[in-house]
């Protein structure tokens, strides 16, 4: 059954048609609450208020996206509002945007050509939030830069600098280790 | 590099799978109860329908259902009194004939 019949289904109630969604994309929701949270805890209430709202607004579902993407922004804004709420989250100043050192910087460009896939997940979590957020929505989610900066209501110059020092980061983190 | 969109995928621990799954239970019974309310509201709608439409065709039926009723009533009444009459009439067919009698008997005929 595609995803789109089983919110439907949802919005109506049925409980196997959550089941089957929820065991289909639990990893992506809990894998995008932790990443983005670094805690373990936070991620597991995170992710549970997530599943809750994806119920609550099942019917409100526009098939304009794919339903993983649709789960997943109301992941990465319930993470954002946490994160926001305990100050960390730094908005993007104006300046920052002059330091662009590149047109667009594709997805082997920024994690490299990397052999140990648990060693560049540890160091993809210890990078600030905003940069997190970016490297997901482009890895992830296969987003443009434009797109990327849409979505997290800031200008393409500001996404090329996240993603140019996520990369400068992660360089550094696997050379070290 | 391969599976490169599952970069960020992580299993969550079985407990809290089965706490949502327990949490979720619950709006989801709630949403049931919506959907069976709303089916009973939509059953109500027709059925309502056919109250008012009765309800309607009685209200314009009426004044001739009164018309025919008050004819009946003035059948009735119009045979009541053709039966009084009819005994009135009895009543005086039979004095007529005691006065006859009456009459015979004071005649001595």
């Amino acid at each position: 059954m595609e995803d789109s019949e089983l919110l439907k289904k949802i919005a109506k109630g049925d409980s196997k048609s959550f089941a089957a969604l929820f065991e289909k994309y639990k990893s992506k929701v809990y894998g995008t609450c932790y990443y983005l949270v670094s805690d373990k805890a936070l991620a597991e209430d995170l992710s549970q208020e997530t599943w809750i709202r994806v119920v609550k607004s099942a019917q409100d579902y526009q098939p304009i996206a794919p339903v993983i993407s649709w789960i997943l922004r109301i992941a990465r804004n319930a993470c954002y509002n946490e994160l926001r709420s305990r100050n960390r989250w730094v908005d993007l100043d104006g300046e920052e945007e002059q330091q662009v050192p590149h047109d667009q910087l594709s997805v082997e460009e920024i994690l490299g050509n990397f052999e140990d896939e648990s060693r560049l997940k540890e160091a993809i979590i210890k990078l600030p939030p905003q940069q997190k957020m970016a490297l997901m929505l482009v890895i992830q989610e296969e987003k443009s830069h434009s797109e990327v900066a849409q979505e997290m209501s800031c200008s393409v110059g500001a996404i090329k600098v996240l993603l140019f020092r996520a990369r400068e980061s992660l360089r550094r983190r696997l050379e070290e280790s | 590099m391969k599976d490169i969109k599952n970069l960020f995928d992580s299993t969550p621990p079985s407990y809290h799978s089965q706490n949502i799954l327990r949490e979720v239970e619950k709006l989801l019974s709630e949403k049931r109860l919506q959907q069976r309310r709303r089916a009973l509201a939509w059953l109500a709608v027709p059925a309502l329908a056919s109250f008012f439409g009765l309800y309607v065709w009685r209200k314009q039926e009426s004044p001739q259902m009164d018309f025919l009723a008050s004819e009946d009533m003035l059948q009735t009444i119009s045979d009541e009194n053709n039966m009084e009459m009819i005994a009135d009439l009895d009543l005086l067919e039979n004095l007529d004939t005691l006065e006859k009698w009456n009459g015979k008997d004071e005649t001595g005929s």
